[in-house]
């Protein structure tokens, strides 16, 4: 067998020596490693194979003399060789993650086969909880757990939020931008129960931490707590769930390298469509024709056929500049851009230290079209990151472990010196095609004189708007020391934790003073307009020099934060009876620029107990406090409670062979949550000390009765926001019940939860409540809102495994959650469907069209507006009188859709696994949704006409769109541009081929995969864009229909080595 | 986990002292939007004056329509183009960096708390001269009034808030017109007591020796309280108090005695306001030296922030494309513009005005050249021949004729006019005149004779009427009228206008026309409390079509009627938000809406 007759290594190190290459030697050297002790007795050879009884090789399964620390690997064929003493107790001890372990006497047997058989509880056991692990039977709470590799086939996505989407049933993400950097989406878990803030508490080994900047390479599992059972632990924070990120480990082997290398094409995605100057004109002519009705001055605006023309057919290079035909489109975005990602890790151990350690490198490539500035230096968009991560876990001692996880990353985002970041793509969606070319045939960029706000030449702002470097830079450390108290009881450990985190942003670049440079326009009669030209400087204009800005540290922007915990665990098994009991303390402080830190304490249980792994019943409970609070309400204790019934252990399900697990599980709790802003919010600070009325200082003193700005002697006082002292957290009840279910020996297993959530004491903001103008300030804020979600998630996978190794599989997944506003502090007097009692949050409302009027008769008999009534034209759409007053007022705005926020989420994957082949597709859809996209036309009188059908006349009553106007606009349409929001898209495919023997193993790999995925490929929606929401992650509308950056869609090649 | 003790500043810090009480008082002077400045381009007329161009985003062309929402929704296009409300309530930008973020109705009510607030703390002012006590109460009465009557002249009647209101369940109803002008009139009036004649003759003042013109004196509380009473004793508000249409004879009086009082501090030489002569009369609206505008007429201006050179809202909005501006250009209608009489102190229409119809821009009344750019006027002065094809005011055209180049319906006039009344001719692209501060007012000597004139016509009966004060200042109806026309060297009211209360105030309703034209919508508010504004010649809006003669003379005139002011009964009152009208009953909708 060509297998065993391969080369066989003395030992451990040797083998080790012998494959170190250059790249290796240089990794090794950031890494604490020390080598295997190697026997200098007699010894002799024992050689081996080892497979998984389907006759597939294992690899990288582990070998241990048994009561020793001598041992080693097998390699990519299953072999093994290791020195055994001659003497003694000649056992092997062989595990393999996911196979159960074995012991092999091989005393007189110099060589050996093992079949390691499948533990099929095992695959999956263990699942990340709040401060712990607990194995997968035993968990009573709502918990969804991936691993790292299921977010790497997201084909390159580069942040894990969006690579989780379709992931983890009860997860709903929002996507909004394809800025690179800022790809994050919003995330809510089952919903959104609050107006306030509404993301997950993610924590990254334990602490809390961003998750935007995590290399998801290093990522082993994330587990996804949802009910109360799971969060309750997290107290005050747990309130929108918790997301818990846990980072690679070492284990004890040899060391395994990777090195992979991703490649990927970002191509925008769907744009609002908008039709060529032409065109554009020719609508305009169709307005004004509607128009003169009411504006008969309006026929100065009409463009003749004859000109209309030369947009499309210039005679001339020098007519084609003063009748411009731009597709903005075009010229801001390229047709692709390219990103970059290299990951190399090395992991294993010896049985003192265990270690892994990565290191990452990405760059994201920018989409928009950079032309040069001729002035020696190429600005854009982009972003870089690099991040390092060693996690190390030592064994002092026999009972005694000490971790050290040392992680950071450094990011470049480059961007410009805009002052208005959306005005650097807004030119995509909302330059008009006939107003002027990109640069002029001299060179000259072009610019609007009549509108010079609304009407930016995007790709001169992005091409000479300087460069500008965002750096951020984390750093972040921590230690566990782990003790075994067994000695004093059997069971018992005892953890302690610190951990300090820093984070550092610096800005820097090129300045180029906003870009002010000459900006030329040719108008349509050929007269020239320049927008430096004012005055004496009209032709002597010198555009001023750019000049390096150094970095400069944002002090307010750095973050630091300190954390320790301390923590015991007890577990015991009497009989039948398995016991476990924790506790916990927890200190943090976190500040961030020159504000006072922010302090919290928490005190934390869990008991868990069940009989005989079939009756479970689990209490948990965390008493903590927030310093956001008055000294009344500054602590608060969080209980919850869970029970499980394995049905599938009961004597009277146990000889069905079938059913692999059955168990129900139910849990009920409180949680809080003490969030009203996002972390870094401008505003957060204003909502810190809610409790307190205080006395202000402005900083703001200019001289009164002077235009000079000299300082006044009279610095400012006022009075701060007005303070309640019962502010409190937020607190959320939490009922969920779930079953889950395994068949036909894994073939079909799942989950199904329903789940009931009910918030009360939502802080609503003063500025938001029904308050009086007359009070003068905002009303203070106060804990009244309410409200209810529910929902349910079901969850099922497939898996089988043929005969001739064909693996199929799929996933299926569904997420239904539904919220409901109990009480919002509503004006008393608004109309039931005008309060935001009785709806969703954020539920769209508008005014609703009817049909159009089709004739003068149809305008005059209509319900009066009540403004701007004279301006009705046939081909508008009726508006409906909804309360039936007579009169189009605000009072008709009523519920309509649903808010932008999806109800129900759905996924699909189906894969397949053929020897090295592998294939995966995975769909994503929600529905139940509503987006408003307001495709403005002729905004400002700017000829901007999107796609949007066939126009209204006469002759053609039933047309898809009104006739857009040209002035006389008033905002009539109702919910025209309210999107069903509802989408489907292939979010992910996969192809790929792993090489596990033959040449790989020749060139001294163990494994090479090559694959081609992608993301976000296909898309079939309504909505004339491809986003998910309006919203940015700070919550700012990125202009409705225009003002975002493109979303994208991505193909990837990459590589992965296994050396 | 408490708040660090360094974070919490102290009652003793903020009203301790003169020095700290004086700052917290002094946000309140930057309470006052500066109606100029709401946006780049800025936008404030909403009565009869202007003629925008054919957007739909102007403040005044939804006005037009009808539609007075629009004083808070107008936001929505991506900034706010009214300076009477922002960010829907929101209390945002006192500061300097605010200055485009004021709003007149959030930051009115801001600023009576803050007054509120004040007051309830002056037993706290401990370290201060009574003289320092007495400034400090009386800004704090004055600014309760102020904006007080700010508020009620757009919105009409409402809750007169004097007292820090807690955070109990607020019920208060809205008072009639007459209620609340009444209370804020007293608070001005205690004002006046408290307040110095004039900051600089104070020791307090010596702080800011030379910088105090912006500062309220006794001055600016009679003239409010004057202010105040007049407009409560108006037709309008009158009738929505009492029923009766017609002025108030009673309040009238006491608003002549304000005015007087106003006016004798500055015959007396105890306050420095004073009508500028006619050589500088400009520097009421701007200035070229970097001096404050409006100083010494001025009663009350908002703060001045910005003096960039590079771009002033007032010259782009009143000037066509072609003088290299962006286009988005306002321009005085033809039908306001015959407000404006003749040298000889006739109206247009008066029989022996001397008015030529064929010739309509000789021998007008000199504030009509001041304000009034119409076709053929010299624009730019220096510059190339390259300029000559933009040199003269080229406002020939109009509906179905050819358009000078100064004339359009998309960027240039729209009426054949131009106002020039907010920069000199000279701030064109060419000239380039530097360092204009542009910095109209509210209220200004020359509005407080007029509207003591108009006071003492309904109060007293007669144009020769006068307040009966002291014996060493009489002054009647007329007179004060004409000392405001003399200043523009134009002769006092004809005798046929002196002979009844109608025909004298038919001059005043003109008079105020002319010399106020655009400024802090003082027209806008006139028309309304006069309940005037439904008549048609106040609601058509006209553009002069012509085509320029042989000799430079307007030849084929056509007086043509662009816009038609939808004007009802509602259009009396703007509405209130809904957010504050469906709270509870008694803070009920303006009627209509």
């Amino acid at each position: 067998m060509e297998k065993t007759t391969k080369e066989l290594y003395r030992s451990f190190s040797l083998k080790y020596l012998k494959r170190i290459t250059l790249l290796k030697g240089l990794l090794l050297s950031f890494i604490l490693f020390s080598g295997t002790l190697s026997f200098a007795q007699d010894v002799r050879t024992v050689r081996g194979y080892l497979d998984d009884g389907d006759g597939n090789p294992i690899a990288g399964a582990t070998i241990v003399i048994k009561g020793t620390l001598t041992g080693t690997i097998t390699d990519g064929n299953g072999n093994f060789s290791l020195d055994v003493p001659v003497s003694g107790e000649q056992i092997l001890t062989i595990s393999f993650i996911g196979m159960l372990t074995e012991d092999v006497n091989c005393t007189g047997l110099d060589l050996i086969k093992v079949t390691l058989l499948t533990d099929i509880q095992q695959l999956d056991d263990v699942v990340v909880i709040g401060y712990g692990k607990q194995k997968k039977e035993s968990i009573v709470g709502a918990i969804s757990q991936t691993t790292g590799d299921v977010l790497e086939r997201a084909g390159g996505v580069s942040n894990i939020g969006a690579a989780l989407t379709g992931n983890i049933p009860g997860l709903i993400t929002m996507q909004n931008t394809g800025e690179p950097g800022s790809e994050e989406p919003i995330i809510f878990l089952r919903g959104q129960s609050t107006w306030n803030y509404a993301t997950p508490l993610i924590l990254v080994d334990g602490i809390e931490r961003p998750m935007g900047n995590i290399d998801f390479k290093s990522v082993e599992s994330i587990s996804v707590l949802k009910d109360a059972s799971a969060t309750a632990v997290f107290g005050v924070k747990g309130a929108n769930g918790v997301i818990l990120i846990t980072t690679k480990r070492g284990s004890e082997g040899k060391a395994s390298i990777r090195v992979s290398s991703d490649m990927t094409m970002k191509i925008p995605s769907l744009i609002p469509g908008t039709y060529d100057a032409y065109d554009a004109l020719r609508v305009r002519n169709m307005a004004i024709e509607r128009e003169v009705n009411i504006d008969p001055s309006l026929f100065q605006a009409y463009t003749p056929i004859a000109e209309l023309d030369k947009y499309r057919n210039p005679s001339s290079p020098e007519e084609a500049e003063r009748y411009p035909n731009i597709d903005w489109q075009k010229e801001s975005f390229k047709d692709y851009a390219m990103s970059y990602s290299n990951n190399i890790s090395i992991s294993g151990g010896t049985s003192f230290v265990k270690y892994f350690t990565s290191m990452d490198y990405l760059h994201e490539g920018d989409l928009m079209n950079v032309r040069d500035n001729g002035q020696g230096y190429t600005p854009g968009y982009g972003y870089d990151r690099m991040n390092f991560r060693s996690n190390l876990d030592f064994n002092l001692t026999k009972t005694t472990t000490l971790s050290t996880n040392l992680s950071g990353s450094h990011g470049r985002k480059e961007e410009t010196w805009s002052g208005f970041e959306y005005t650097m793509w807004q030119a995509a969606y909302s330059n008009p095609p006939d107003a002027f070319p990109v640069q002029y045939s001299d060179g000259t960029w072009g610019y609007w004189p009549a509108n010079e706000v609304d009407v930016q030449n995007s790709v001169k702002n992005v091409s000479s708007t300087g460069i500008k470097n965002v750096k951020t830079s984390i750093i972040n450390t921590d230690f566990t020391l782990t003790q075994d108290l067994g000695m004093i009881l059997k069971g018992l450990n005892a953890k302690g934790t610190f951990a300090m985190d820093n984070t550092f942003i610096s800005e820097g670049g090129v300045w180029n003073n906003y870009g002010t440079l000459i900006e030329k326009w040719i108008s349509p009669e050929g007269d020239v307009y320049y927008n430096q030209n004012f005055g004496a400087a009209k032709y002597d204009y010198v555009t001023p020099p750019w000049t390096v800005r150094p970095d400069s540290m944002l002090n307010d922007k750095t973050e630091r934060k300190t954390y320790y915990q301390l923590q015991l665990y007890y577990e015991t098994k009497i009989n039948r009876n398995n016991i476990t009991a924790m506790g916990l303390f927890s200190r943090d402080k976190y500040a961030r620029g020159s504000v006072f830190p922010n302090y919290r304490e928490d005190w934390v249980f869990r008991t868990t107990y069940n009989y005989d792994e079939r009756y479970f019943i689990e209490v948990n409970g965390a008493y903590n406090g927030s310093e956001k609070f008055g000294p009344d309400y500054r602590f608060d204790f969080f209980p919850s409670v869970a029970l499980g019934w394995m049905l599938s252990n009961e004597s009277f399900l146990k000889n069905i062979s079938w059913l692999d697990r059955l168990k129900i599980r139910g849990s009920y709790g409180l949680v809080g949550n003490d969030q009203i802003l996002a972390p870094g919010d401008a505003e957060y600070e204003d909502y810190r000390f809610l409790y307190r009325t205080d006395w202000e200082y402005l900083d703001e003193s200019s001289l009164l009765g002077q235009t000079t700005g000299n300082r006044s002697p009279y610095y400012w006082y006022a009075e701060g926001k007005i303070g309640n002292p019962d502010i409190r957290w937020e607190t959320v009840e939490k009922k969920n019940l779930g079953i889950e279910y395994s068949f036909l020996y894994g073939l079909i297993e799942g989950s199904v939860d329903i789940f009931n959530d009910y918030t009360h004491d939502i802080l609503i903001k003063g500025s938001d409540r029904a308050s009086l103008a007359y009070l003068g300030a905002d009303a203070p804020s106060a804990n009244l809102g309410e409200v209810k979600v529910k929902g349910y998630e079901i969850e099922m996978k497939l898996n089988h495994r043929f005969a001739n190794r064909l693996r199929l599989w799929g996933n299926v997944t569904m997420t239904h959650a539904k919220d409901e506003i109990i009480f919002a502090d509503d004006p008393a007097l608004l109309p039931a469907y005008q309060k935001k009692e009785g709806y969703q949050i954020g539920q769209y409302r508008s005014q609703m069209i009817g049909d159009f009027f089709n004739t003068w008769d149809e305008v005059y008999g209509s319900t009066e507006w009540e403004a701007n009534d004279n301006l009705k034209l046939p081909g508008e759409f009726n508006i409906l009188d909804f309360n039936g007053d007579g009169r189009i007022d605000q009072y008709d705005d009523a519920p309509n859709g649903y808010p932008e926020r999806p109800q129900n989420t759905y996924n699909f994957s189906l894969g397949l696994d053929y020897k090295g082949f592998s294939f995966f597709v995975q769909f994503y859809g929600v529905s139940n949704v509503t987006r408003y996209v307001g495709l403005s036309n002729f905004n400002k009188q700017t000829n901007v006409v999107h796609e949007q059908g066939s126009y209204w006349s006469k002759d053609n009553p039933d047309a898809e769109s009104f006739v857009p106007r040209y002035v006389e606009k008033f905002d009539r349409y109702g919910n025209f541009y309210a999107y069903d929001g509802s989408y489907l898209r292939l979010k992910n495919a996969e192809l790929a081929y792993t090489f596990e023997s033959g040449f790989v193993n020749r060139i001294g790999m163990e494994s090479l995969r090559i694959f081609l995925n992608g993301n976000n490929l296909l898309l079939w929606t309504k909505m004339p864009d491809d986003r998910e929401s309006n919203l940015d992650n700070a919550g700012n509308t990125g202009g409705g229909g225009g003002g975002a950056y493109p979303t994208v869609r991505r193909i990837n090649l990459g590589v992965s080595i296994v050396l | 986990m408490d708040k660090a003790p360094e974070a919490i500043i102290s009652d003793q810090e903020v009203f301790g002292t003169f020095k700290s009480f004086q700052g917290f008082v002094e946000e309140m002077y930057h309470c006052i939007p500066d109606y100029t400045r709401s946006i780049w381009v800025a936008d404030w007329n909403i009565g009869d004056e202007i003629l925008a161009t054919t957007v739909d985003w102007r403040l005044n062309v939804h006005f037009d329509n009808g539609d007075y929402w629009y004083w808070y929704t107008s936001g929505g296009q991506g900034w706010d183009q009214s300076y009477f409300g922002e960010d829907e309530g929101a209390v945002t930008g006192t500061g300097a960096d605010g200055w485009q973020k004021k709003g007149l109705w959030p930051l009115s009510w801001y600023g009576i708390r803050k007054a509120n607030v004040g007051l309830a703390n002056l037993d706290k002012l401990v370290e201060a001269t009574q003289e320092e006590k007495d400034i400090i109460k009386g800004q704090l009465l004055f600014f309760r009034g102020f904006f007080h009557f700010q508020l009620m002249s757009f919105w009409g009647g409402l809750p007169y808030i004097s007292e820090v209101l807690g955070t109990d369940k607020l019920d208060l109803p809205r008072l009639t017109y007459r209620e609340t002008a009444l209370l804020a009139a007293h608070d001005l009036d205690s004002a006046a007591q408290y307040l110095p004649a004039n900051w600089d003759n104070t020791v307090a003042g010596r702080v800011t020796l030379g910088n105090n013109s912006q500062r309220v004196t006794k001055s600016t509380a009679y003239a409010y309280m004057g202010k105040d009473l007049l407009y409560a004793a108006s037709p309008l508000m009158n009738k929505v108090s009492t029923g009766n249409a017609s002025y108030d004879e009673e309040l009238c009086k006491r608003a002549a005695e304000a005015f007087y009082n106003c006016l004798y501090l500055s015959q007396t030489g105890q306050a420095f306001y004073q009508l500028t002569e006619w050589s500088r009369y400009r520097e009421n609206f701007y200035t070229l030296n970097g001096d404050i505008p409006g100083y010494p007429e001025s009663l009350m201006t908002p703060r001045f922030y910005w003096n960039n050179t590079g771009y002033d809202a007032t010259m782009s909005l009143d000037q066509p494309q072609v003088l290299g501006f962006d286009g988005n250009m306002v321009s005085p209608t033809h039908s306001y513009v015959k407000n404006f009489g003749m040298a000889n102190g006739l109206p247009i229409d008066a029989e022996g005005s001397g008015y030529d119809p064929a010739d309509p821009w000789t021998g007008r009344d000199p504030r009509f050249y001041e304000f009034i750019v119409y076709d053929g006027v010299q624009v730019i002065q220096g510059g190339t021949s390259g300029d000559d094809y933009r040199r003269y005011a080229n406002l020939y055209g109009g509906l179905g004729k050819t358009n000078g180049n100064y004339r359009d319906d998309l960027s240039g006039s729209r009426t054949g006019y131009m106002s020039r009344k907010f920069f000199p001719l000279e701030g064109n692209e060419v000239d380039a005149v530097p360092n204009r501060l542009k910095l109209p007012g509210y209220m200004r000597l020359a509005d407080v004779y007029y509207m003591y004139a108009e006071a003492v016509l309904y109060g007293y009966g007669t144009p020769q009427s006068s307040y009966a004060g002291n014996s060493g200042f009489v002054l009647t109806a007329e007179d004060a009228v004409n000392i405001v026309r003399a200043r523009a060297n134009v002769p006092g009211v004809d005798a046929r206008y002196l002979v009844s209360k109608e025909a004298f105030m038919s001059e005043i309703i003109k008079e105020r026309a002319v010399e106020l034209m655009s400024e802090a919508n003082i027209r806008f508010c006139d028309l309304r409390r006069w309940m005037i504004h439904g008549e048609m010649k106040y609601r058509e809006k006209t553009a002069l079509d012509f085509d320029r003669g042989p000799d430079g003379k307007p030849i084929n005139m056509e007086e043509r009627i662009v816009v038609t002011r939808v004007v009802e009964d509602k259009h009396y009152w703007f509405p209130l938000p809904q957010d504050q009208v469906t709270i509870y009953p008694e803070f009920g909708q303006n009627p209509g809406w």
